[in-house]
């Protein structure tokens, strides 16, 4: 993880705004447009805005953004920095970040590396960044207790286990290097690669998994969907009105869509209602369902609800079981219209592999009994958040510069196994101290590089 | 009574306290070298041999800064070998055994023929000690000689006990009076003081031993000199034999355990694990059922062999038994028992980075007085508190002299130096190249471009080093400038049956030798410019292009470590005081003592929440004393 790389980083808060901030810093930062199709940008000595169109490879649009371009000599950090300012759509704003993420010699920065690199700088003294933290201590020190406890626990323990096995691999490296006088065993390398190799595969799989556990960090999306008056409001009011925390209720950019955030047993959920798929006479509305079918597809948790008093109400189970979505779940509701023989005889008849494979929850959530099916539904969507392995267990990378930080430990462990270990050990030493350090990084072990990254975490997170 | 007054006393003859001798007399400091016994100057009481894996590396660097220690090995070695000549520069290991009498020889010689350097013989009694500084030495005949700064390097002298199975002698070495008296004075100053210990093992009558029947190791063909100055080795070469311990010696070592001077429980001090006695290896690693043994003839005509592998402290009859069962020294005639040696060190904490004593200035430490051992470990330390003791004399103002330290990417030097001061020794001190985070960069190859210009610019290199350096560099310069302005394009590689770069880029040089496949001598038909390169450098430049890259992602590591040890942590500062630390990080830190954020950075057990709570009240505090200083100035 070199100072000399140009980084990036979300500049405003995550989630839906009317505008979002992408901030790069470092020398390639005004190259970076180009990727994105922009040229022509001339920097001297001021900052220049400059009103440009994005797109992917030079032809797919991703969103007209107003680019602020700052030379080094005129800048707060001391580099060049472009600013991204896009339309505040998560959606723009991921596809936007893992394009950046793409590029060589980029890469999502650490904790307080922003103003790291501005004081290196010299852009900002150490008395400067004191009476920033003064005003802003409030708030960091819980941020900063938070990014501190990240590595405890489940990950940290797993992560001191990897970290043992490089030492442990390392050591036997360092050992025929120091003592290659002495009365040595054959045997001391041998398995090696397959040690690293295995090692490596853990971390990946750790890199790949956090890539779920990043949405849980932003909330684990829950979407609402079925015909309108299947009772889908109401089991949305149900479960925001029995949990306390609603972070804020967002009334989302589709008109049709309402979002509420709300904390389910200590998971950050993002309920999303849908506006319901509405039927004239035997035919189910098609926009209705493309609609409905894009929300699923984009949520981690599907609830299709439907109303049994309706006597077709299994026919959209055909429909749904095609969907893609993470994790299906059906609401049979109005149960206390029907009997359950009617019902029963219905899933039957629909001999559709969905309800075979999740019980149906069978609720009536329009009367007295609402709150009993809410603790049934609350009870049923905590056991399925607790199915998704990154939230179940601490076993999740949390922040971006956490995966950064294991992908460099996988690529130098590939790049050990590509030497030849007879005629060249020092090389693969020093990749696996290289590996070491960054692991360091996460689990805590002291080293001159992460020190002054952490103190500059307790100014400013994230920047 | 005052017989002299001089700038710097060096007390002792050793390894250390020759170099630190040396080292301030070439910096133009009047130095007195004190030792108990002038004959015994620069005497090998150990294993007669110098270099190895880092230790190599340390003497190259003393040879740099115009240390003794190189030019005396290459005057008096019998066996050269470079050590992993198989495999990378950076932890090639250059070792070489001696003879031991032409080994101090040479550093009587070359001591004798310094400048500034004199010598006296007698035990110091005292310190003297005015204004909280030391001013001199008292010895235990009265007189008395003051001096500006003093080095101290006492070895195993120490409070010296030498344990040989249930026997118990005060020595420093065998048959040598130890220093009670000084031990005693420096307990009594309240430094914190420790004991080690370490072996030796018995020394054989060459005659008696059956070389016929051994395996032979031989010396590299080509010798290779530890010293830049020297060109030639001219001694002649010697093999070593080998043998292995057998069953019968583990039957032995192991029903005698309970005599030998370790297990008895007599010994207090701890020994470095990588050098055990054969008793601990026999005891530790019992599924090994024998153990190697190199004999090593300690000199060209001396009778004595020097058995390296067999360290002990058992009884005298069970060392003779032992030694009886062992391959072709059934019938050898022992000269001299092994036997362990117990003595006080100083924790190093108590050290600044000039290896001077924070509670006690103009007193240096060096060797294993410090907790270290080895040769190469203690001259490499005399020499750095010579240099110091030698600046600090020549301070016009006392206290006000900056100090000359080596940084973990500078030497081998200063990882070591600085692993003491920050961790302490828990155990005898050995360097090892996986020490050094930057071993790629500080190799034994390039010593001299890494140490000799600091040497120069202190003045404590000789004429003779600075014009063989400035030739060695124009040259190396001259062969940069011919390497920077080759390139070729990838069909003239493939005409001249080089790799040619799928991509079809034109390949510079440098590039193509960073192939660890590649030599110079490769190269000369595509490029006959390489021909003005001399061979000899031919492998250092290699060296350089291929560890370019990995040099290069380092610097910002190297960068990151400087300006993390630039930061300093206050000594009165009252770690408990500190918000927000935990118990263990306090306990840590005030065993610890850390004097930068670079030094608690390299502490283990402390945590980054724990180093950042530091550094926050650190600065907290520098503010308000910044603060409250211009409230005074105001008021005044």
């Amino acid at each position: 993880m070199s100072v000399s790389d140009t980084i990036f980083a979300l500049a405003t808060p995550p989630g839906q705004s009317a505008i979002a901030i992408i901030r790069i810093s470092g020398i390639g930062a005004h190259d970076v447009l180009s990727h994105f199709g922009v040229t022509g940008t001339q920097v001297l000595d001021k900052p220049v805005a400059q009103y440009r169109r994005l797109r992917a490879d030079s032809s797919q649009i991703i969103d007209d953004v107003m680019l602020v371009l700052f030379p080094s000599s005129a800048s707060p950090t001391g580099e060049n920095i472009t600013e991204i300012q896009c339309h505040g759509s998560p959606a723009v704003v991921q596809f936007l970040l893992s394009e950046l993420a793409d590029i060589p010699g980029l890469r999502p920065a650490q904790p307080g590396e922003f103003s790291r690199r501005s004081f290196n700088n010299g852009k900002m003294g150490l008395v400067d960044l004191e009476g920033l933290a003064d005003l802003i201590d409030a708030q960091t020190t819980l941020q900063h207790q938070q990014a501190m406890n990240v590595m405890t626990g489940k990950l940290s323990n797993q992560l001191l286990i990897y970290r043992e096995q490089l030492v442990s691999i390392s050591s036997r490296l360092e050992t025929i290097i120091d003592f290659s006088d002495e009365d040595l065993p054959n045997d001391v390398l041998d398995g090696y690669v397959n040690t690293i190799k295995e090692l490596q595969n853990n971390i990946n799989l750790l890199v790949s998994d956090s890539e779920l556990s990043e949405q849980i960090r932003d909330g684990v999306k829950i979407a609402l969907i079925g015909p309108v008056n299947a009772g889908k409001s109401t089991i949305l009011n149900v479960l925001a009105k029995r949990e306390v925390a609603i972070v804020s209720e967002i009334e989302g950019t589709t008109r049709d869509v309402i979002e509420v955030r709300l904390d389910l047993g200590g998971i950050p959920v993002i309920l999303t209602d849908t506006a319901g798929i509405r039927e004239a006479e035997d035919f189910v509305e098609i926009e209705g369902i493309r609609r409905a079918k894009k929300v699923a597809a984009e949520s981690d948790v599907t609830i299709l609800v439907l109303d049994v008093s309706n006597p077709d109400w299994a026919e959209m189970l055909g429909e749904f079981e095609k969907w893609g979505s993470a994790i299906k779940l059906v609401v049979l509701n109005k149960a206390d219209l029907v009997t359950d023989n009617a019902i029963q005889q219905k899933i039957n008849h629909a001999n559709t592999p969905i309800l075979e494979h999740a019980e149906p929850i069978i609720a009536s959530f329009q009367n007295q009994n609402t709150e009993n099916s809410g603790d049934i539904l609350v009870k049923k969507l905590a056991e399925i958040l607790s199915y998704i392995p990154t939230s179940s267990s601490d076993l999740r990378l949390t922040r971006s510069w956490h995966k950064s930080a294991c992908l460099s430990v996988s690529a130098a462990l590939e790049r050990s196994m590509a030497l030849d270990i007879q005629q060249q050990p020092e090389l693969v030493a020093e990749e696996l101290r290289y590996a070491c350090v960054s692991l360091g990084r996460l689990t805590g072990t002291v080293d001159a590089e992460d020190l002054l990254d952490n103190i500059f975490s307790n100014f400013c997170i994230g920047k | 009574m005052v017989t002299k007054r001089v700038d710097v006393i060096v007390i002792g003859g050793g390894h250390a306290g020759t170099e630190a001798a040396s080292a301030a007399a070439r910096m133009g400091a009047q130095t007195l070298l004190v030792t108990m016994d002038l004959d015994k100057i620069g005497e090998m009481s150990c294993n007669p041999a110098i270099g190895g894996l880092g230790k190599g590396h340390l003497v190259r660097e003393i040879d740099a800064l115009d240390g003794i220690m190189g030019q005396a090995i290459d005057k008096s070695g019998i066996q050269f070998r470079m050590l992993n000549k198989s495999r990378g520069p950076a932890v090639h290991g250059p070792r070489a055994q001696a003879d031991r009498e032409l080994y101090s020889k040479a550093v009587q010689e070359a001591l004798k023929a310094q400048e500034n350097l004199s010598f006296q013989e007698g035990t110091v009694a005292d310190l003297l000690v005015e204004n909280k500084r030391v001013v001199g030495i008292t010895l235990t005949d009265g007189s008395e000689i003051l001096s500006k700064s003093v080095v101290l390097t006492t070895g195993t002298f120490l409070g010296g006990i030498i344990h040989l199975g249930s026997e118990r002698m005060q020595a420093g070495r065998i048959g040598e009076a130890p220093s009670n008296a000084l031990a005693q004075r420096l307990r009594g100053l309240g430094l914190p003081v420790g004991r080690l210990k370490t072996g030796t093992p018995a020394r054989l009558d060459k005659s008696t031993i059956d070389w016929a029947s051994l395996e032979m190791q031989a010396a590299d063909e080509k010798p290779e000199p530890f010293s830049y100055l020297t060109d030639k080795i001219t001694i002649p070469q010697i093999s070593c034999g080998i043998t292995r311990t057998t069953e019968k010696t583990h039957k032995i070592i192991s029903q005698s355990m309970h005599l030998s001077a370790v297990y008895s429980g007599q010994i207090e001090g701890r020994g470095p694990r990588y050098c055990p006695s054969i008793e601990d290896k026999v005891n530790r690693f019992s599924e090994k059922s024998s153990h190697q043994i190199f004999l090593e003839p300690e000199g060209l005509g001396l009778d004595t062999v020097y058995p390296n592998g067999i360290s002990t402290s058992l009884p005298r009859d069970v060392q003779t038994q032992m030694i009886a069962t062992i391959p072709a020294l059934e019938k050898a005639k022992i000269l001299q028992f092994g036997y362990a040696i117990e003595y006080d060190f100083i924790d190093p904490r108590a050290l600044d980075r000039t290896l001077q004593l924070k509670m006690l200035p103009g007193l240096y430490l060096a060797g294993q007085i410090n907790g270290t051992t080895g040769y190469e470990e203690a001259a490499a330390q005399g020499l750095m508190a010579g240099i110091n003791a030698a600046l600090c004399a020549s301070a016009t103002i006392q206290g006000m002299q900056t100090g000359f330290f080596l940084d973990r990417a500078e030497a081998y030097i200063g990882v070591m130096i600085d692993d003491l001061i920050t961790c302490g020794a828990s155990e005898p001190y050995r360097m090892f190249t996986s020490r050094a985070e930057y071993r790629l960069l500080l190799r034994a190859d390039n010593a001299d471009q890494r140490l000799t210009p600091k040497a120069i610019e202190l003045g404590c290199a000789s004429h003779d080093r600075r014009k063989s350096f400035e030739a060695r560099k124009q040259m190396l310069d001259d062969a940069r400038d011919i390497l920077a302005n080759l390139k070729a394009r990838p069909s003239d590689l493939s005409a001249h049956n080089l790799p040619s770069p799928r991509n079809g880029n034109i390949s510079k040089a440098e590039e193509l030798l960073s192939n660890h496949d590649i030599k110079l001598s490769d190269c000369v038909s595509l490029w006959p410019q390489i021909k003005d390169i001399p061979t000899y450098l031919h492998s250092q430049i290699e060296t350089n292009c291929r560890y370019a890259n990995y040099v290069k992602r380092q610097e910002a590591d190297i960068e990151a470590m400087r300006r993390d040890d630039a930061l300093q942590i206050p000594n009165d500062i009252d770690f408990s005081a500190i918000g927000g630390l935990s118990s263990e990080s306090i306990e840590l830190f005030n065993r610890f003592k850390p004097a930068s954020i670079g030094q608690a950075n390299r502490i283990a057990g402390l945590t980054p929440a724990a180093i950042i709570c530091v550094l926050r009240y650190i600065r907290r505090n520098s503010k308000s004393t910044r603060a409250q200083h211009q409230n005074n100035v105001v008021a005044r």
